[in-house]
């Protein structure tokens, strides 16, 4: 016996961009449709700031994925190795394009690692006055020095230095000089709306 | 009834007061005084509602620039210029018409308007990230001018000078311009080659010309 109303074999929904809350107060920038190539170089490079102020800084932020319940985007450690490596400036780069919701959680990643870092980076900042005050080098203190030194050796291991524009940073202090730039801008990120000035930052001459 | 608002960050105070719209209400709504206190300096930077509004719309748009590291076409319309210039040195030159001096100010320094028309604050990183941190407090905080909200904006193509400058973009097109044209004036004075007609007659013949062809030793047998 046939029943009168058949219900349909599939339910279509339209389509809507499931997001917790705080990423989708982030708006969507009009006629850009994946991360740009600037933005995944400097979100990699905040997060490898990041690593080098802490230690554990890596597992911090799998642990902020858990907490911010961003594992439907980046559900693991690979997954979140293989957006990082979107980065074109890396040694090891892939050519597949990075979605703009996973760019929105890889930017809560590193505000909210930032946050929890801001004493450090406060501290080393406040460091960095004083020595430059005195004329001192920054490498005179050693949580500074040790911060800097991590710094080059990571992003020398992981950046391909043959590429033209990383050219420069086979200098020390020029590479010194963006470790210490990535903290001030780490700061800024760890802000009450810093999450807000990142994400646009991320975007800037990207729109028509 | 005066209201007083105080942002405290450890290199930066930021003091607002001002008046209600309200009888009685908590609600702050017209700006008497804007305090900035860098701290580290110990210097003390007063103004009125133009002051904050200056700094609320030149601060904010410097960091964000500084944090995308684009560089502009056209240096921003900003009423406070704030120029991010080495490692850990930020400058900002604030018009003097939108501070305000105190009467001892104006006797130690007599020729105030002969020293120039904006007064240049030099602060560090992390001076900088505090006097934005308090500006983003207080544009948060719905009890103080609920109207002024941070306006966050794209900054689109046109105004972010190309990575590579137009004279350097251009420089291996004019490069081979110019070579080009000077070899066709080199080529141009050149004559001509001539065609020369094949000269059959002067040839000496080849060995091959004279010799006989072999004769046949045994005649074809005719066929029946």
């Amino acid at each position: 016996m046939e029943t009168a109303n058949p219900m349909p074999a599939t339910v279509e929904f339209p389509e809507v961009e499931l997001l917790p809350p705080m990423l989708a107060a982030l708006p969507n920038p009009q006629g850009v449709s994946v991360c740009p190539r600037r933005a995944r170089w400097q979100l990699d490079l905040l997060l490898l700031a990041l690593e080098c102020v802490d230690l554990h800084a890596s597992e911090l932020m799998l642990q902020v994925l858990q907490e911010l319940q961003l594992q439907v985007m980046i559900p693991n450690r690979v997954v979140f190795w293989q957006i990082r490596c979107t980065n074109p400036f890396r040694q090891v780069t892939q050519r597949t394009p990075l979605p703009l919701a996973e760019t929105k959680a890889i930017t809560a990643v590193v505000v909210q690692v930032a946050r929890r870092q801001t004493a450090i980076l406060r501290h080393l900042l406040l460091v960095l006055d004083q020595l430059q005050a005195q004329n001192l080098p920054p490498e005179t203190y050693a949580p500074l020095a040790e911060y800097l030194d991590r710094f080059r050796r990571h992003f020398r291991k992981r950046m391909n230095l043959q590429r033209s524009s990383l050219f420069l940073y086979k200098n020390n202090q020029a590479l010194n000089e963006l470790g210490l730039k990535l903290l001030a801008q780490l700061l800024l990120c760890a802000g009450t709306k810093g999450m807000e000035r990142l994400w646009f930052s991320l975007f800037d001459g990207e729109v028509s | 009834m005066l209201l007083q608002r105080q942002y405290s960050l450890p290199n930066c105070t930021l003091r607002i007061e001002g008046l209600s719209g309200q009888a009685g209400a908590e609600q702050l709504d017209i700006v008497t005084l804007c305090e900035w206190e860098i701290i580290g300096q110990n210097q003390r930077l007063k103004g009125g509602k133009d002051f904050l509004v200056a700094l609320l719309n030149s601060v904010p748009a410097a960091a964000q620039t500084w944090l995308s590291g684009v560089k502009l076409r056209r240096s921003p319309h900003y009423p406070i210029r704030v120029e991010l210039e080495a490692t850990n040195q930020v400058s900002l030159h604030i018009p003097r018409k939108l501070l305000q001096t105190s009467s001892e100010e104006n006797s130690k320094s007599p020729t105030n308007d002969e020293a120039g028309e904006t007064l240049e604050v030099r602060l560090t990183w992390l001076q900088l990230a505090d006097l934005v941190e308090a500006l983003d407090q207080f544009c948060s905080d719905s009890q103080t001018l609920p109207t002024l909200t941070p306006i966050f904006h794209f900054l689109p193509r046109q105004a972010i000078a190309p990575a590579v400058p137009l004279r350097k973009q251009l420089m291996p097109l004019g490069i081979g311009a110019a070579s080009l044209a000077a070899m066709a004036a080199i080529f141009f004075h050149l004559p001509v080659p001539e065609r020369r007609p094949l000269q059959e007659e002067a040839l000496p013949p080849t060995p091959e010309a004279v010799t006989p062809a072999p004769a046949p030793t045994t005649p074809n047998p005719p066929n029946p």
